[in-house]
């Protein structure tokens, strides 16, 4: 049997917001979860459940209040802000609802972005990586185009390549085809999930969408902050 | 080093469109007004001091002033039984002289930063053709020493000087006016001791200095001595410097060596006009402040504006991993762009007007040419505003980087 190895992992993981005020909300109450490499794992639940909160923890954007989340053996509680900021620019890549492409450069340069964010400039090697990935999501004639001038869903294909353009070890994804029509959700989806297997890269995918989430390797719902697992049938 | 955050600066510059130019105005203009409003008050003081220093010595030793005995002290005045007043008052005209001004000379000419050293006779005296009388400065030396000394020959409008024969006078052109000389002329000088000498007219100067051309006479050191009965003996010993304002220093060591000669500064004969110096240093400065401190809020306000129209961009940058302060050198290097450009832009237009205001000109007197307004086209100046402005600028971004670079990405996000 291959061992895998642990990407995320969270134990007791508990966020307040208001912490040590009389207007204190508990907004997780104590998540405990584990994400293998390679693994693609659907999030859902209804709106103000706390999905958004454990995404925003697990990309290192903010700290639990208690327990542990690591992300690749780092964790996250230990680090401040330069440390965290590093983390997410050498373990995790973003994909969101809106492609958030930067508008004053073209498709090429928003991929590399994560890279010019930790070296400075891309080397070769990098532009050489981008592109092949761009080819492989069928954009390779749009990389000198600017965010405005591209399709919805190569927009959206646009920000997983710059999510991936930094080899990371965990991808979270915040209802990625939320803003596309059905079809072109359905690509993007397809494609995540091929790229997540070719690449082995850790998928956290929060959607609204069921027949998305069925698709995953594995269903954690959240509800009232609390996180469990739903089996997929 | 920090390529992506000059990148990311440079593009949000290029991009920002109206914002750009704005904010590349608003420093330009800043650099502008200050350039021409310290250029053209340097410029007005360079002229005022230029006009007044060309005629003067900045360094006079004199023969200390005698001080008259009050009636009361004199002996025969010292009865008891009799009340006596007197109030002492300057003689018009003392007959104190120095009778080893080539002594003095020597002795000060080793002394560091001096150009000219001379000695001079100085005196009131009538200059008089036919039945018109005018009172006059005269002014007698060598006239080669003098030319040093003041430059007369600058201010030469006809005739010729220094090389002027020992019975040969040279006035200032509104003196010749009153007296209706022309050059060749007879004058005849009636100095205060009473002895009258006639000279030939050998040239007109104007000084621009009403004080200069007025009053002047210049008359070789020969004449001038026997006109007022001196001998060998000169009234002062006129010293220039390489730098004036060097006085503070020199004058006091000059006047260390000579303890019973009156040592005299250019200064202290022009209290008023230091004063107003002064005064417009501080207007100078003033206005400076004043520009600097509006640019910078225009500038600070502009980046405000501009974070806040990228607080989602800055959201996602920081999602990408950038730090605090990455986000904080990229709007420091925005404020640095816009001022170094806005810095040039205005750096150059102000030279191109300055340059403009300066060549135009105004038909003076005597067939002489004024300019319309003098400017100080100073490398300093220009260096100075653009060091200061683009100093401000960057301080002005400061404030609006911090405030990006403390966004939460959370908060941005979720919008």
């Amino acid at each position: 049997m291959v061992s895998r190895s642990v990407i995320v992992e969270t134990v007791g993981l508990k966020k307040t917001y208001n912490s040590g005020t009389d207007k204190a909300v508990e907004v997780l109450h104590g998540v405990d979860m584990i994400a293998y490499s390679g693994e693609f794992i659907a999030i859902i639940g209804q709106s103000g459940s706390g999905k958004s909160t454990l995404l925003n923890i697990l990309g290192a954007l903010d700290k639990p209040t208690e327990g542990s989340a690591s992300i690749d053996g780092v964790e996250i509680g230990s680090l401040d802000a330069l440390g965290l900021a590093k983390l997410r620019g050498q373990k995790i890549g973003f994909v969101f609802q809106f492609h958030h492409l930067l508008e004053e450069f073209t498709c090429l340069e928003n991929v590399l972005m994560p890279v010019s964010i930790q070296k400075g400039a891309p080397e070769k090697d990098d532009t050489s990586y981008a592109k092949l990935l761009l080819t492989r999501v069928g954009l390779e004639t749009q990389l000198n185009k600017r965010a405005n001038q591209m399709s919805g869903g190569q927009q959206q294909r646009t920000a997983i390549v710059r999510a991936l353009c930094n080899k990371p070890k965990l991808v979270l994804a915040d209802e990625p085809t939320g803003n596309l029509d059905s079809r072109s959700g359905a690509e993007v989806f397809a494609l995540m999930r091929e790229i997540a297997r070719e690449l082995g890269v850790t998928f956290l995918m929060v959607t609204h969408d069921d027949r998305l989430a069925a698709a995953a390797d594995r269903i954690l719902r959240i509800e009232d902050g609390y996180l469990t697992e739903v089996t997929n049938e | 080093m920090m390529r992506f955050e000059r990148t990311i600066a440079w593009r949000h510059l290029r991009t920002g469109g109206g914002t750009t130019i704005l904010i590349i105005l608003a420093v330009a203009i800043a650099t502008m007004v200050i350039i021409f409003v310290n250029g053209s008050i340097a410029g007005m003081s360079k002229k005022l001091m230029g006009n007044q220093l060309r005629t003067l010595a900045h360094i006079t030793l004199e023969p200390k002033d005698i001080q008259p005995t009050p009636l009361e002290n004199l002996q025969a005045a010292s009865r008891s039984d009799r009340i006596y007043t007197s109030e002492p008052q300057q003689t018009f005209q003392q007959s104190t002289r120095i009778n080893n001004g080539g002594e003095i000379e020597a002795q000060i000419r080793p002394v560091r930063g001096l150009t000219t050293v001379m000695s001079q006779v100085k005196g009131n005296a009538f200059a008089l053709k036919g039945s018109k009388r005018e009172s006059v400065t005269l002014i007698g030396a060598d006239p080669e020493q003098q030319e040093r000394l003041i430059s007369l020959k600058e201010s030469l409008l006809t005739g010729r000087w220094p090389d002027i024969a020992p019975d040969e006078v040279v006035v200032g052109m509104t003196l010749a006016e009153k007296l209706r000389l022309q050059l060749g002329d007879r004058v005849r000088i009636q100095s205060s001791e009473g002895v009258t000498q006639i000279f030939r007219v050998a040239g007109f100067f104007y000084t621009g200095s009403p004080q200069s051309d007025e009053r002047e006479v210049y008359i070789p050191l020969r004449a001038a001595q026997s006109l007022f009965a001196m001998g060998a003996g000169v009234s002062q010993i006129a010293v220039k410097l390489d730098d004036a304002f060097a006085v503070d220093k020199t004058g006091p060591e000059i006047r260390a060596m000579f303890p019973r000669l009156k040592v005299k500064s250019w200064l202290d004969d022009n209290e008023m006009m230091t004063n107003g110096m002064r005064t417009q240093t501080a207007i100078r400065s003033l206005l400076t402040s004043f520009m600097l401190i509006t640019s910078s809020c225009a500038i600070a306000a502009v980046l405000i504006v501009s974070v806040l129209q990228k607080s989602k961009q800055i959201g996602i940058l920081k999602s990408m991993g950038a730090s605090e302060q990455q986000i904080l050198r990229i709007f420091t290097m925005e404020g640095l762009g816009v001022a170094v450009i806005g810095g040039l832009v205005g750096c150059i237009v102000a030279y191109i007007l300055l340059s403009i205001v300066d060549s135009v000109t105004l038909p003076g007197r005597y067939g002489r040419v004024d300019k319309l307004a003098p400017v100080a086209l100073d490398l300093w100046i220009v260096i100075g505003a653009f060091v200061a402005v683009v100093l401000a600028t960057v301080l002005a971004a400061q404030w609006p980087a911090r405030r990006a670079s403390r966004l939460d990405p959370v908060e941005v996000l979720r919008g």
